[in-house]
Formats: structure tokens, sequence, C-alpha cells
């Protein structure tokens, strides 16, 4: 079977129609002189003459360019066709895209509601997600250089006093106040230690979690007098705790 | 109007009657469509591919037809014509004046009679 397909369409090319439309006719017309062919063939025509008659029709005084010039109009723009060529920037194929689109979503709204609603939740978990990752590991800590500063461990526990199996190394007190105060490579240290302080005044003991620290305003930045920072919670509850310039923490108010 | 013209006209009114008249009863796709007048007409009309088509596209541009690709069991895929609520009254209307215009003509050479 001689291909009729690109006869066709290179008489519909001055025509300039639509991509999809264009396709359309030529699988039309392809097809009706696959089917004469056929015909021309069963009369007695050899291959060779049922292709040339064939041809003959399709050319026969110019009536198909004329006739479909008067019909089809001309694409204002060239819309790709499934499958088809891409041509141009993103923004050009961009309205016929979304026009597209919503044709497809109007549809079908059963799949238009799903799609709308997965997409809605999706955004949501990522961005619950994200929010968390940046809370915990991407912003950077509300202190004048987060970028120096440093979390110490102590590598080679062998012979010193403390426990360094924990999350963090833990030292006395004496132990710290010697690393802090002889310590050269760091402007300045901090140190912490939980634990649990009783805030009633008298009768029913009321325990809250809370933390000693030292030294967290100096490593902040923040000054070396006396500051005020939230250290514990206790649900939707906590404890401001305020140092004094001589460094030592006092459990203030309630917030 | 002119002989020419007028000629050019009663061809394109006629083609267009026939076809609306031959998908009235059910769908045909446009080779079925150009076989039956050939058939039908003992030969003396025929459609070929580069006449047939832009009548159809005119006439389904007009809302008077309307083309629809389906595939029908051992076939291939064809495009295949109906007859719109509005190509009824169209065909109702240019059979009447194709009656008329025939019986005046008959009347006027007396064909009737021969």
């Amino acid at each position: 079977m001689p291909e009729f397909r690109s006869e066709v369409r290179t008489r519909l090319a001055s025509l300039k129609l639509a991509p999809t439309r264009e396709a359309a006719i030529v699988e039309e017309m392809a097809q009706h002189l696959d089917d004469r062919f056929e015909e021309l063939r069963a009369a007695g025509a050899s291959p060779h003459e049922a292709y040339a008659a064939a041809l003959d029709e399709l050319d026969q005084g110019g009536l198909l360019a004329k006739g479909l010039r008067q019909t089809e109009r001309q694409a204002r723009f060239d819309p790709v066709p499934p499958g088809g060529p891409w041509h141009g920037g993103f923004l050009t194929h961009l309205g016929q895209d979304c026009r597209y689109a919503v044709r497809g979503l109007r549809l079908s709204p059963g799949f238009a509601v799903v799609a709308v609603l997965s997409l809605a939740l999706g955004i949501g978990a990522n961005t619950a997600i994200f929010q968390l990752l940046n809370a915990v590991r991407l912003r950077n800590l509300p202190v004048r250089n987060p970028g120096e500063l440093f979390y110490l461990k102590v590598p080679n526990s062998h012979g010193r006093v403390g426990n360094f199996r924990a999350s963090f190394p833990m030292f006395t007190n004496p132990i710290w106040e010697q690393i802090r105060d002889h310590q050269q490579a760091f402007s300045a240290l901090a140190a912490w230690n939980s634990t649990s302080f009783n805030l009633a005044t008298g009768g029913r003991s009321h325990i809250v979690r809370g933390m000693y620290v030292n030294g967290f305003l100096q490593c902040a930045g923040t000054g070396s007098g006396g500051g005020e920072v939230v250290l514990c919670r206790r649900r939707q509850e906590g404890l401001r705790i305020t140092w004094s310039s001589d460094q030592l923490p006092v459990l203030a108010k309630p917030f | 109007m002119t002989m020419p013209m007028l000629d050019r006209e009663l061809k394109k009114g006629s083609a267009e009657l026939m076809i609306l008249s031959l998908v009235e009863d059910r769908p045909r796709h446009g080779y079925e469509i150009s076989k039956i007048i050939e058939t039908r007409s003992g030969g003396t009309l025929r459609f070929n591919v580069a006449s047939l088509y832009p009548l159809l596209y005119r006439l389904e541009q007009r809302g008077w037809i309307q083309g629809r690709w389906a595939e029908k069991a051992g076939q291939r895929r064809r495009r295949y014509y109906k007859l719109t609520a509005r190509g009824r009254k169209v065909l109702s209307t240019q059979r009447t004046t194709w009656q008329s215009f025939v019986a005046a003509m008959s009347r006027i050479t007396g064909m009737e009679n021969a």
C-alpha cells in the first residue's frame, strides 16, 4: 500500500492549518485515497496506475486547497499536537497548557477533586516537614556569630574525671571552671546541667525541669553581664531564668 | 444570474442535498458517501477526494452535519458524519425547494410527458 499521508500533507502545507486540524484532515483523506487505490487495483489497474490515478483525483483542478481555504481558518498560533515537535520557549505554550489543563479537569470533576486534594495534602505535609527541619537543622541559632559555635567533646577520656559516655560530656564544676578559665582556643565557653527545681514555697511541691547554665550569654554574644533567656518549658508554661552579673543562674518568675 | 453561475449554484445546492440525504438515516464516512453517490447515479455523478472533503467540512462548519472519529468492529478508525437537528431542518427545506424546482422544470420543458 502506497503512503498517501505525505502527499496530502504536502498539498495542505500552503494553508498553514493548525497542526491538530491538519493531522485529522491528512488522516481522513489518506484513508479515502487508500480505499480508492484498492478499488482501482481491484478493477485491474497496476499499482503504479492506481497510485497515479488517486493522486490525479487529489490534484484535480486545485479543488482541495481552494475548497479548504474557504472553510478552514488558518492557525493564529501553532499549537503542539500530542507527540509533535515542541518549538518556542516555556512561556510560548504556557497559556495553551493552562487551557488544556482546565479543560481536562472540567471533563473529569472527580479526578479534579482528588488531584486538588492530593496537591493540598502534599503541599501541606511538605510545608510542615520543612518548617520542622528548618527549625531544627537549617535556621541559624539566634546568636551573633552562629558559625563560630562549636560543640566540644572529649575524645580521650582516659584518666579524666567525669562522665563521657552520655550524649554530652559531663564534668564536675571545679573541672569545668578550670577549663573555662584556662582555655585559649575560644572567646567563651558555655555549660549546663539539667535538673529539677521545686518552685513551691511551702506545702505541696511544684517540680519543674530546668537547667543550671553558665557562659551562654557570652557565647551568644549578648554581653557579659546579666541577661535573661528561656531555658525550660513545662507543657505550655515555662520559666525565665535571669543571670546576675556574677554568672549565677537564678530562677525567676514563670511566664 | 449568468448561466455558469446558475450551473455552479445548482451543482453546489444539489451536492449539499445529496450529502445531507445520505447521512440522514445513519452516520457514514466520506468514502462511503462518495461510493453511494456514484453507484446510485449510475456513474453520472462522482465526488473525488478533492471535491468531497471541502464540502463535508463546510457542512460541518455550518452545523448541518457532525463528524466524529469512531472505530467499528473489524474496521479501521474512521470519521463518520451524521445529520444534526439543524441539518435535518435544512434538508427538509432543500427537499421541498428541489421538488418544486424539478416539478417546475418538468412542466416548462415538457419532460414529465416525455
